[in-house]
């Protein structure tokens, strides 16, 4: 299955998907006006990947920022991931955020709140 | 006396603004509306949580106007339209956003505004769980979301104000100090 990569840019994440290694990143800013038109190929990959697990999964959220249509789209994707880790497939979830950036850091608790996947919420400290 | 918006911005525009926008607020204008605060916030040396509180809000305002804000007023022909204002105030900021609104959009957004700022911080987490829960939600608009997300990360409740423009038309203006 091939790695799904799109560079980011201001308003959008940066993505890779690699089915390969079982590790997904989502990272950057998600602050698209239509968020729906940049998540529905990132949702059409999950579906194959569903059908082709080959490893336990860890998904790697680094937003930096994103915006109430984004946060849906976010869970949506969060609750795709569920539904292959109820069909038996390990799926973690490592939310980042930046240091003193307790909004973000909630947002992952929200998150944690909502899906049923283990989530681990960590600090990122400036390099 | 009639609704004038120069009036109304001029009026609203002092030594204290450190941005203004009044027009058109395609995708291309947000883009540069954000890029332009965090150019000011990089000046001003704005510590990086207020930075990313007023950011974060700053996309919630803009992109609402993008979505929502009318221009009947002005031009039938045109959406999409709005005004922002970032001033310094006493110890923070205050973002204003004002657009152009159907009277029976007004109700149904200030009722909601209304609602969320009578909550407490706990019970303003849970509704925000709620509404994010819902499957009811659009692309355009977060049922709501917005709203909480922007009394959460400002730690204010939001002022309004409205203003009968003509027939059932009406400016909303709205106030985030953070």
């Amino acid at each position: 299955m091939d790695t799904l990569i799109i560079e980011g840019t201001s308003k959008t994440p940066k993505v890779i998907f690699d089915a390969e290694k079982g590790e997904l990143l989502l990272e950057g800013r998600s602050i698209p006006e239509n968020s729906l038109e940049f998540y529905i190929p990132l949702m059409e990959w999950l579906d194959t990947y569903s059908q082709e697990v080959k490893t336990d999964t860890i998904v790697h959220m680094k937003l930096e920022y994103f915006n109430t249509s984004s946060s849906k789209c976010i869970l949506d994707f969060f609750r795709k991931l569920e539904t292959i880790s109820n069909r038996g497939n390990k799926i973690s979830i490592n939310w980042y955020f930046e240091e003193d950036d307790e909004d973000m850091m909630e947002a992952g608790e929200d998150y944690d709140a909502i899906v049923g996947l283990p989530f681990a919420i960590i600090e990122q400290k400036e390099a | 006396m009639s609704f004038n918006l120069n009036q109304w911005f001029a009026e609203n525009v002092s030594e204290n603004t450190l941005f203004y926008y009044k027009g058109s607020v395609g995708t291309e204008r947000v883009t540069k509306i954000l890029e332009k605060i965090e150019a000011i916030m990089d000046e001003k040396k704005f510590p990086l949580r207020e930075r990313k509180k007023i950011l974060n809000i700053f996309i919630e305002l803009v992109q609402n106007l993008y979505h929502h804000g009318e221009r009947f007023e002005i031009d039938n022909t045109f959406k999409s339209y709005g005004c922002i204002i970032f001033n310094t105030v006493d110890h923070g900021v205050e973002i204003i956003s004002a657009n152009f609104i159907k009277i029976e959009r007004l109700k149904v957004f200030t009722d909601y505004i209304d609602h969320t700022n009578s909550m407490g911080t706990k019970d303003l987490n849970a509704l925000y769980r709620k509404v994010l829960s819902n499957k009811h939600f659009s692309d355009k608009g977060g049922g709501g979301l917005g709203i909480i997300n922007m009394i959460r990360k400002s730690g204010n409740k939001l002022k309004y104000c409205s203003k009968r423009t003509e027939g059932d038309n009406f400016f909303l203006v709205l106030t985030v100090k953070i």
